[in-house]
């Protein structure tokens, strides 16, 4: 094994030679895995033969199940299991795809192996998105030897990255983009996930060469717009899993699928039909409390099942409202002493390209009862209109296709026999075509138990946003281009107890689903007076951290868009990210890395309008008499904006600053006087914001962009009346200015503009 | 399911007027008992709540109808009150000194939401201001806050603020040289109006001027404020423009105090109605010039040298602190009732105010014609201010 050889701490490497490609997003790591040409699976994943498992134990699912299992996602959508595919595909595809390949596959072979955390790319960067890869392993912590060296987590993590990669080549993919790693460690047992969106990216980009070249270059190439992301990459006669393939419904020339799990953003030229929303799927189940060994084992056993039932969910939710395609996907698996919870998060939209989603449709196990038919068929109807109520919310309205062009797909040999079924949908217009056509094909819930039942009911128990609310976890939505400059970003905590007695696991997903949806309410209701509005970049983090408790922590932003223009054409959207792209490209992504000496007294402090928009105020201002007015009356705190995202609405960003990378413990030992828990956190989270407002101010910035809270672990001893929290936070400071001075300023101040890419020519030559 | 916790906080602080007024007017945020009785139906709205598990300000909310306009739950807007009301709370103590609240950085507040915050802080009711207005500030006063509470109606909550607003603002400007509206609008950044309520109530904690006798009632805290803006722009040091050019201490505070000279040359206006002559001729002055345009001139005349001695005495009064606080009963005694009782019309009470105080300056043998204006201006104005219903 080379790994530790070369590369000691290669668990995290970042890479310096890409940074054209780096730079945004102060969280967007690449991560670089030196990777073994020739993968001898059972090194990695097999059982406890290897040395390693000698030390630690290791739940590492059997290859062929892992795979299986990681790229259920897909898995649940497809039809009839046609069996595992051989993953090795490419030879048989098309000569341009062939050619393709091989510059890409040359291309990422002399890069070794890359993961992309980046989630938004330029575009022609994403050639063909292959789905969801994830990989999870159990650990024990208390088994390394010695915990300070990084050795052993490195091999953890070096195995399933291998895993990670064996899912991606499976699926025809050479590179994983929109990658994530994540822990949950509760005692001495950790969940180690990782997962990310199996691609075959562009070679142009990964030669050397400016990004500009290659826009030019694939504007000249021609590719189809708007859904060459979504064909498959791997070769339809020799599928890696059962799939359900149709022509392509944008190009009609290329095979897609019938659903897409993502992990990225929506690729800025994607052509979606109506708004997207927010899916979340969530699940709680109960665990023995053990030690060790038989607590890891408990673990490993119930995960498959719960990474099976939150794509079921996920599935379900999305066909209600009637989409087919999931982007900014996070499944977060969080390990508590006696339960597991998991939440996936995603954003909801119809893809132009994809066919459109079967309805769902409910069976009862014994239809020879009557009330019971009668039950079914009156969830049935619930179900319908739910479906036909969110189309209308979400303006879904693809035009209609007939069938000759679209093609038939590929057959399906036999149905399957699951819990969920794929079934023809008679409809009238194609009631001779042949059971196994299945273009429309419904989903089929069998409320064959009560689990079912409760499943069926809580599809229903979610409810939509009020109107004039839209929310999603990516950074922007799709369908609302028009974003106004009022931005709220905010953070939001909730911990509830669950009672202890006699908690079933169906009690304990009503608490959490409960929960959330609670949560999601508030947010709305607080919100109402931004509306028109949106939460862009939701992002909801579970844990647990006591036996009883329930600790859910969101973070998002809630941008204000102008409903008169709403409906704006794709392309002008398009066009204009376009455009967008390629003055990041030129002027921002080439900052200067060395800012402290002396880029900032050359350069002047930020744009004085942008500070002093927000400032002084009316009240009797001009009452002041200069003799005992305090040093500062006239000049208030300038506004520091934060948000989650990589931009902010309506205004240019001139110039980076740096990265925020904050961490504050807070303790208290008078915890009543305080106000109680909700009272010192509210205050500690208020004084975190103000810090990191405070720190960009003193930077010379007005906007902390890619904000976000990566921990906050609170704790609390109410009988000793004291509380402990750890916050961190990061993010990248700013200065920004408005597009409307933007003008005046350039004006001006011509120099102002050119002056971060000269400095950054400085630097990169 | 129990909640723990539970807390938003935004980037920019987000404020509820209507959950600001709540907190400000003294409702509970916490889960109520009083509730129950108070705002009977309310409470139980919440089907699923079941039992009494509101807080004062969340029924109230509720029975402003905010649930069936936004669709949420009872228990949506229990979270969002609390939200609020812990902010408020963090937020009071930089509301004590308003300055403090431009300058932080804790919340990032737009300027137009701090000037509602301040403005909204250190307002005041009508009910409350009168009970207290003219009374020493001091922890007596503030132990009746009870009594005063429940006449009002007003909860004890909201009297301890307004109290303490009162009490601060007369500490801050209390030793501060300079104009009283300008140093209030200074270091607690009210508007204009706001800020002359101030000064008016800080002057009249200032005199103690008596504004509880029953005789009294009937007149409004805008009243006393006309009254005490005429006083601070007439009889106060800085009034007339002495600024002080010796930096004496002990000196007195020039909007606050009444200039104590002018007081004790009062006394010299006695002779107007001591001086039998002088009392006549200014009655007969007064009648030519009257003949005829008043409706009520006969009674205007038979009561002309009451009305006169009363006005001459209270001034001539003055000297002593405890007169001083009277004014206003004796004003009201001496000039409002009998006018009163004879009815007469606004704007007879005008005229003849207005030939009362002019026609002394026909009268050859009084000296102190200066003095008389100094008086006379500032009392006929509050005099007309005072005659009404």
């Amino acid at each position: 094994m080379p790994l530790d050889s070369q590369q000691p701490n290669s668990h995290c490497y970042w890479l310096t030679t890409y940074s054209e490609l780096l730079c945004v997003c102060s969280h967007s790591h690449l991560y670089w895995i030196p990777f073994n040409e020739d993968p001898n699976p059972n090194t990695h994943s097999s059982g406890p033969s290897t040395p390693l498992k000698n030390q630690t134990y290791s739940f590492s699912p059997s290859k062929s199940y892992s795979r299986q299992s990681s790229s259920s996602d897909t898995d649940l959508s497809l039809t009839p299991k046609t069996g595992m595919g051989s993953g090795s595909a490419g030879k048989e595809g098309g000569p341009f795809k062939a050619l393709l390949r091989q510059q890409t596959q040359s291309a990422l072979e002399q890069r070794e192996f890359p993961f992309f955390t980046l989630t938004a790319f330029p575009p022609g960067f994403l050639v063909h998105v292959g789905g969801v890869v994830s990989a999870r392993s159990v650990k024990l912590l208390d088994r390394i030897h010695n915990p300070d060296e990084p050795e052993t987590r490195d091999a953890w993590w070096a195995e399933i990255r291998q895993e990670i990669k064996s899912h991606a080549k499976a699926l025809g993919c050479h590179a994983v983009v929109g990658y994530s790693e994540s822990t949950s460690i509760c005692e001495e047992v950790c969940i180690l996930s990782a997962s990310g969106t199996a691609a075959v990216l562009n070679p142009r980009f990964l030669q050397d060469g400016t990004v500009e070249g290659c826009l030019e270059q694939r504007l000249e190439e021609n590719l189809p717009a708007g859904c060459g992301f979504c064909h498959i990459p791997y070769d339809e006669l020799n599928m890696p899993f059962p799939a359900h393939l149709t022509y392509c419904y944008n190009c009609r020339k290329q095979k897609v699928p019938d659903v897409l799990f993502t992990t990225i953003d929506l690729p800025m030229d994607a052509a979606v039909i109506g708004k997207g929303c927010l899916i979340q799927a969530r699940l709680c189940r109960l665990k023995k409390k053990a030690q060790a060994e038989a607590n890891a084992t408990a673990i490993s056993n119930l995960l498959p099942f719960m990474e099976y039932e939150v794509h079921t969910q996920l599935m379900n939710k999305l066909k209600l409202k009637g989409m087919n395609a999931l982007f900014g996907l996070r499944i977060q698996i969080s390990v508590g002493e006696n339960m597991l919870m998991g939440l996936a998060s995603a954003t909801g939209v119809y893809l132009a390209a994809l066919p459109t989603p079967g309805g769902i449709q409910i069976a009862g196990k014994t239809p020879n009862d009557g009330s019971y038919e009668q039950h079914i068929s009156h969830m049935q109807k619930k179900i319908n209109d739910t479906i036909a109520k969110n189309k209308e919310l979400y303006e879904i309205n693809p035009p209609e296709i007939s069938e000759e062009i679209i093609g038939s797909p590929i057959p399906e040999p036999r149905q399957r026999s699951r819990l969920l079924r794929s079934q023809s949908e008679s409809s009238d217009e194609v009631t001779e075509l042949d059971l196994s056509h299945g273009k429309k094909d419904a989903f089929v819930l069998e409320i064959d138990d009560t689990d079912a039942m409760e499943d069926v009911h809580s599809l229903l128990t979610d409810v939509p946003p009020p109107s004039g609310f839209y929310s999603c976890n990516t950074e922007i939505m799709p369908g609302i281009n028009n974003w106004t400059s009022e931005i709220q970003m905010f953070t939001s905590v909730r911990v509830i107890r669950l009672s202890s007695l006699n908690l079933t696991n169906q009690a304990l997903n009503k608490n959490f689903n409960d929960l959330c949806e609670n949560l999601l309410k508030s947010l709305y209701f607080k919100l109402r007076s931004m509306i028109p509005c949106c939460l862009c970049h939701v992002n909801f983090t579970v844990s647990l951290p006591e036996d009883e408790l329930i600790q859910v922590t969101v973070t998002a932003v809630a941008i204000t868009f102008d409903k008169n223009q709403a409906l704006q054409t794709t392309k002008t959207h398009a066009e204009k990210s376009l455009q967008r792209a390629s003055t990041d490209n030129e002027e921002l992504l080439q900052f200067p890395l060395e800012l402290c000496s002396d880029a900032l007294p050359s350069h002047p402090f930020p744009p004085a309008k942008a500070v002093t928009v927000e400032k002084a105020s009316p009240v009797g201002e001009g009452n002041f008499r200069n003799r005992s007015s305090p040093p500062c009356a006239n000049s208030t705190v300038g506004v520091v904006k934060m948000t989650p995202l990589s931009f902010i609405p309506g205004a240019k960003i001139t110039k980076y600053l740096g990265i925020i990378n904050m961490f504050f413990i807070r303790e208290t030992t008078s915890l009543r006087e305080e106000g109680g828990v909700s009272g010192f956190l509210h205050a500690f989270i208020a004084e975190v914001f103000a810090m990191v407002r405070a720190h960009v101010a003193a930077l010379g910035g007005n906007a902390v962009v890619s904000y976000i809270m990566k921990q906050c672990v609170f704790m609390e001893n109410p009988n000793k009346n004291q509380a402990q929290c750890l916050i961190n936070v990061s993010g990248d400071a700013v200065v920004f200015v408005r597009e409307s001075e933007l003008e005046v300023v350039s004006t001006q101040q011509p120099a102002a503009n050119c002056q971060p890419s000269c400095t950054g020519g400085e630097v990169t030559t | 399911m129990t909640s723990e916790l539970d807390i938003f906080v935004g980037n920019t602080t987000l404020i509820d007027e209507d959950v600001y007024r709540l907190w400000l007017d003294g409702y509970s945020g916490l889960w109520g008992t009083v509730c129950g009785c108070r705002f009977g139906g309310a409470v139980v709205l919440d089907g699923r709540a079941g039992r009494a598990r509101m807080s004062d300000a969340v029924a109230l909310r509720v029975r402003s109808g905010i649930l069936e306009q936004t669709g949420a739950t009872a228990a949506v807007l229990q979270s969002d009150t609390m939200d609020h009301y812990r902010t408020f709370q963090m937020l009071e103590r930089l509301l004590h000194a308003p300055p403090k609240l431009l300058h932080q950085l804790i919340f990032q507040i737009p300027p137009s939401r701090q000037a509602l915050l301040i403005e909204r802080y250190y307002a005041f009711d009508e009910a409350f201001v009168r009970e207290v207005l003219g009374k020493k500030l001091s922890k007596g006063t503030k132990k009746d806050l009870d009594d005063i509470s429940t006449k009002t109606g007003i909860t004890l909550k909201s009297c301890r603020r307004q109290f303490d607003n009162f009490k601060r603002v007369f500490k801050v400007v209390e030793e501060m040289r300079g104009s009283l509206v300008d140093n209030i609008q200074q270091h607690f950044l009210l508007s204009d109006r706001l800020a002359r309520d101030y000064a008016a109530i800080v002057f009249f904690a200032n005199n103690r001027f008596e504004t509880g006798k029953k005789k009294l009632q009937y007149l409004s805290f805008g009243d006393f404020a006309f009254c005490a803006e005429l006083m601070i722009q007439n009889w106060t040091l800085g009034a007339v423009g002495e600024a002080p050019t010796d930096p004496d201490p002990q000196a007195d505070d020039m909007d606050m105090d009444l200039d104590k000279e002018f007081l004790q040359d009062l006394k010299e206006l006695k002779v107007l109605v001591a001086d039998k002559d002088l009392l006549d001729l200014h009655k007969s002055l007064v009648c030519t010039a009257l003949r005829g345009k008043l409706g009520v001139f006969s009674e205007m005349e038979a009561n002309f040298k009451n009305l006169s001695r009363g006005l001459v005495n209270v001034a001539a009064k003055l000297t002593h602190n405890k007169d001083v606080r009277d004014l206003f009963v004796d004003l009201v005694e001496k000039f409002v009732e009998p006018c009163r009782s004879d009815h007469w019309p606004l704007n007879d009470v005008r005229l003849f105010l207005n030939q009362y105080s002019a026609s002394v300056h026909s009268l050859d043998g009084f000296r102190h014609q200066a003095l008389w204006d100094r008086y006379m201006g500032t009392l006929r104005g509050c005099l007309l201010r005072l005659c009404h219903d």
